[in-house]
C-alpha cells in the first residue's frame, strides 16, 4: 500500500519536472557530453567523425621548444586568450560606473524612477541595434565622434579598424552597457538593502559623506561586488562575440578575436567541429577553474 | 553645563503632516528626561530634531546655551542609541565603539583605554573581537550603548533602546541604564512607549500626545497629579478607571451622579474647587489600587461601589478584579488571598484621598 502511494508520488513529481528537465537534457546536457566526446574527434560535418584520441588537445595547448624558443602549436589560441583577459579589464570600471549610476539613482528626489527607466533603457534593446548604433557613432569620416574631434582639429582614428583602438574602442562600448544595465540594477537593490540608521549613526560618530560612503556604502556593499564580479569574470571569458560578429569581425588583424569568437570560426567557418569542441572544453575548464579561485579568496568575507 | 533648551519648537514633514507642534522644554544638566507617549506622537521626531537628523521646521533648540539649529549632528556633542542598536555588521564590537574616535582622531592609545573602560562598564570585555551578528540582542544593545558612551558626549540621547528585547532582558537593561546615568551623570533623555521605562528610569517625565506636550514632572508627580484625562490613563497599569457622569450639588456638599446613577458623595475638603463647576458634566478617574483596598477599608464612612465579578486575574502579590459599572469595564487591584470567585457581588470601597476629578468638556483635571 505504501509503496504504491510511494512510486505513485515519485512519478508525480517526475512529471512535474519534465518539461524542465527535458529541455536540460535536451538543450544543455546531451550537447556539453556531445562536445566532451566530439574533442576526441575530427569532423568537418560532411563525412563521418575520425578518432583522433588527444590530438586536438595537443595542437590547441601543445609546444615545441627549439633554439631556445617555444613555439605554440597553435599560437593563436594563446593571442585571442590575450585579448579576452584584455578586454575582461575593463571590468572594475565597469562596475565603478554602475555602483556610481546606481548611488545617483538611489536618491530621494522627484522623478527618480523616470531616470531610473531612462537609465535602464538601453538593456532592453536588442544588442544588434545597440551595436549598429556604436558602428554609427565610431564611423571614421561621418562618425559623430570623430565629427566633434574634427571641430577641436583632432582627427579621430579609426576606432574600429586600427589595431591600437579596436580593443579600447570596444571596451568602451561595454563600459556604456554595463554602466546602466542588469549590475546598475543589482548595486541599486544593494543599496537601499542598507539601514538608514547606518548612516545615521555614523553621522553622530562624526561620518562626512565620503566617510560614509568607505566605512558603511562599500563594506555593505561587498557581497553584491563580489556576485556582480565573479559573474563579469564568468561573462568576460564567454564574451567578445557579438561585438566582433557584428562590429569587427575580430579584426584587425584579429585583435578583436575572443576565444567564443574563435571557437565559432573553427566550428561555422571551417567546420573544425572537433577541435571547436576542444577548445570550448579548455575554456569551461578556464572558467571552472577562476571561478573556484574566486570563491576561495572572496566567498567567505560575506557579512551582515 | 550641558542643559537641552526647546523653544517653540515644531516639524512640519514635507507633505504638511505636523509631527511636533511648537513644544516648549527644558532639560537640565544631568537629568534624565523620558519622553513618553503613543505611537505617532512625535516622541522620535522630537529626539532626531536635537540629535540633528531632521531639521527644526520652526522654534529654537539649544544645548548648552547653544543655537544648534543649523549646526550638523557630528557638532553637536551628542551620542544617539538606536532602536534597531545600527551596529556596523562588518565591524568587530570593538571596531564598532572604536569608529566614531577614530574618525574624531583620537590617538590609538586613548581609543584603546576609552573602549576598554566601556566594555568593562557594560560587561563585554570577552566579546570585543565578535561581530554584532554573532551577539544577543540584549549584547548588542550593551555593544550600543559602548558607542554612545566611549564618545564621552554631553547629551545621551535613546530611541525606545530596550524595545526589541524580551521582558526580562528589558527590565535587566532598564536598570544598566539607570546605573549608567548615575554613573556618567550626564544629561539623557530617553523615548519610549512603555510607561513603566518613563516611570522607573526618569527624573522627570514628559508625556506627549498628537505633537503636543501634555504634562511635564516627576514621575509620582505625573502619577498622583495628571494633568488631563489622557495623562492619567497613559500613565498606570493597570490604567486608571474613569467614569462618565456629572456634578450635582451646591456650596455645602457635592456629589457625583454618574450617567448610569452610580452616586459617590465627594469629600468636604473639595467643596471650594467644585463650586465653579456644578452641575457641569464631569470624569470620575480612580486607580485600581484605591478600590477595595486594605486602605481604602480602613477609612470610615469611604462610599463605596457594589459589582459583580467577570474576571479575576490573580498576579501574586495582588489579585485583579474586572467588573462592570453600567456599561464602563473597571479594574480593581485587591489583597491577593481575598477569597473571591467569578460571579460574586462585592462592595469596594473607594478611597477618596486619591481620587480625581476630570472637567469632562476639557479634560482637564480639577481635582
Ligand atoms: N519622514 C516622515 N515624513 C512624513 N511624516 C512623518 C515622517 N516621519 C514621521 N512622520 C509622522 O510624524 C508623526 C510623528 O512620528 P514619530 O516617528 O515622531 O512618532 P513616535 O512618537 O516616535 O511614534 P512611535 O512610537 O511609533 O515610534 C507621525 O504621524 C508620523 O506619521
Ligand atoms: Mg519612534
Amino acid at each position: 500500500m505504501i509503496r504504491k502511494k510511494t512510486i505513485y508520488e515519485n512519478l508525480t513529481a517526475w512529471l512535474y519536472l519534465l518539461p524542465n528537465l527535458s529541455g536540460f537534457l535536451l538543450f544543455s546536457m546531451i550537447p556539453v557530453i556531445f562536445a566532451v566526446i566530439l574533442s576526441f574527434f575530427k569532423w568537418d560535418v560532411f563525412n563521418s567523425p575520425e578518432f583522433v584520441g588527444l590530438q586536438n588537445f595537443r595542437n590547441l595547448l601543445g609546444w615545441t621548444y627549439s633554439d631556445g624558443q617555444i613555439i605554440f602549436n597553435d599560437p593563436d589560441f594563446w593571442k585571442y586568450l590575450y585579448n579576452t583577459l584584455f578586454l575582461m579589464m575593463g571590468i572594475p570600471l565597469n562596475m565603478l560606473a554602475a555602483l556610481c549610476i546606481a548611488m545617483l539613482l538611489n536618491r530621494k528626489m522627484k522623478g527618480i524612477s523616470f531616470f531610473r527607466t531612462v537609465f535602464y533603457l538601453p538593456s532592453i534593446c536588442a544588442g544588434v541595434a545597440v551595436y549598429m548604433l556604436w558602428a554609427c557613432l565610431y564611423n571614421p569620416e561621418y562618425g559623430i565622434i570623430n565629427t566633434v574631434l574634427g571641430f577641436v582639429g583632432i582627427e579621430g582614428p579609426g576606432w574600429l579598424t586600427e589595431y591600437e583602438w579596436s580593443k579600447p574602442s570596444l571596451m568602451l562600448i561595454e563600459l556604456w552597457a554595463a554602466m546602466g544595465g542588469t549590475n546598475m540594477l543589482l548595486y541599486l537593490a544593494g543599496l537601499q538593502g542598507i539601514s538608514e540608521e547606518l548612516y545615521e549613526a555614523a553621522e553622530i560618530d562624526g561620518a562626512s559623506g565620503f566617510q560614509k560612503f568607505w566605512h558603511i556604502t562599500v563594506p555593505m556593499l561587498a557581497p553584491t561586488n563580489f556576485f556582480i564580479f565573479v559573474m563579469s569574470v564568468i561573462g568576460g571569458f564567454q564574451g567578445g562575440f557579438d561585438a566582433a560578429f557584428i562590429l569587427t569581425q575580430g579584426g584587425p588583424a584579429g585583435s578583436t578575436t575572443t576565444l567564443s569568437y574563435y571557437i565559432y570560426n573553427h566550428a561555422f567557418e571551417w567546420f573544425n567541429m572537433g577541435y571547436a569542441a576542444t577548445i570550448s572544453l579548455v575554456l569551461f575548464a578556464i572558467v571552472m577553474l577562476v571561478t573556484i579561485i574566486n570563491w576561495c579568496f572572496g566567498g567567505k568575507n560575506e557579512c551582515v | 553645563m550641558s542643559e537641552v533648551i526647546l523653544n517653540d519648537v515644531s516639524k512640519i514633514y514635507a507633505g504638511g503632516v505636523t509631527a511636533v507642534d511648537k513644544i516648549n522644554l527644558q532639560i537640565k544638566d544631568k537629568e534624565f528626561m523620558v519622553l513618553v507617549g503613543p505611537s505617532g506622537c512625535g516622541k522620535s521626531t522630537t529626539l532626531r530634531m536635537i540629535a540633528g537628523l531632521e531639521d527644526i521646521s520652526a522654534g529654537i533648540a539649544k544645548i548648552a546655551d547653544r543655537v544648534i539649529n543649523d549646526v550638523p549632528p557630528k557638532n553637536r556633542d551628542i551620542a544617539m542609541v538606536f532602536q534597531n542598536y545600527a551596529l556596523y555588521p562588518h565591524m568587530s564590537v570593538y571596531e564598532n565603539m572604536a569608529f566614531g574616535l577614530k574618525l574624531h582622531k583620537i590617538s590609538k592609545n586613548d581609543i584603546d583605554r576609552r573602549v576598554r573602560e566601556a566594555a568593562e562598564i557594560l560587561s563585554m570585555q570577552n566579546y570585543l573581537d565578535r561581530k554584532p551578528k554573532a551577539l544577543s540582542g540584549g549584547q548588542r544593545q550593551r555593544v550600543a550603548l559602548g558607542r554612545a558612551i566611549v564618545r564621552k558626549p554631553s547629551v545621551f540621547l535613546f530611541d525606545e533602546p530596550l524595545s526589541n528585547l524580551d521582558a526580562k532582558m528589558r527590565v535587566q537593561m532598564r536598570t544598566e541604564i539607570s546605573k549608567l546615568h548615575h554613573r556618567l551623570e550626564t544629561t539623557m533623555i530617553y523615548v519610549t512607549h512603555d510607561q513603566t521605562e518613563a516611570m522607573t528610569l526618569g527624573d522627570r517625565i514628559c508625556v506627549m500626545k498628537d505633537g503636543l506636550i501634555q504634562q511635564v514632572d516627576s514621575p509620582l508627580n505625573i502619577y498622583e497629579r495628571p494633568a488631563n484625562v489622557f495623562v492619567a490613563g497613559f500613565i498606570g497599569t493597570p490604567p486608571m478607571n474613569f467614569i462618565r457622569g456629572r456634578l450635582c450639588g451646591h456650596k455645602e456638599s457635592f456629589h457625583f451622579i454618574s450617567d448610569n446613577g452610580i452616586d459617590i458623595p465627594l469629600p468636604e475638603s473639595w467643596n471650594v474647587k467644585l463650586s465653579s463647576h456644578a452641575e457641569k458634566a464631569a470624569v470620575f478617574g480612580i486607580r485600581p489600587e484605591d478600590i477595595g483596598s486594605e486602605h481604602a477599608e480602613s477609612v470610615p464612612d469611604a462610599p463605596s461601589l457594589n459589582c459583580q465579578i467577570e474576571v479575576i486575574e490573580p498576579m501574586g502579590s495582588e489579585t485583579y478584579i474586572y467588573f462592570n459599572l453600567g456599561g464602563s469595564a473597571c479594574i480593581a487591584k485587591v489583597d491577593a488571598h481575598r477569597r473571591i470567585k467569578v460571579g460574586d457581588s462585592l462592595k469596594l470601597p473607594l478611597l477618596m484621598s486619591k481620587a480625581h476629578l476630570f472637567d469632562a468638556e476639557t479634560e482637564k483635571i480639577i481635582l
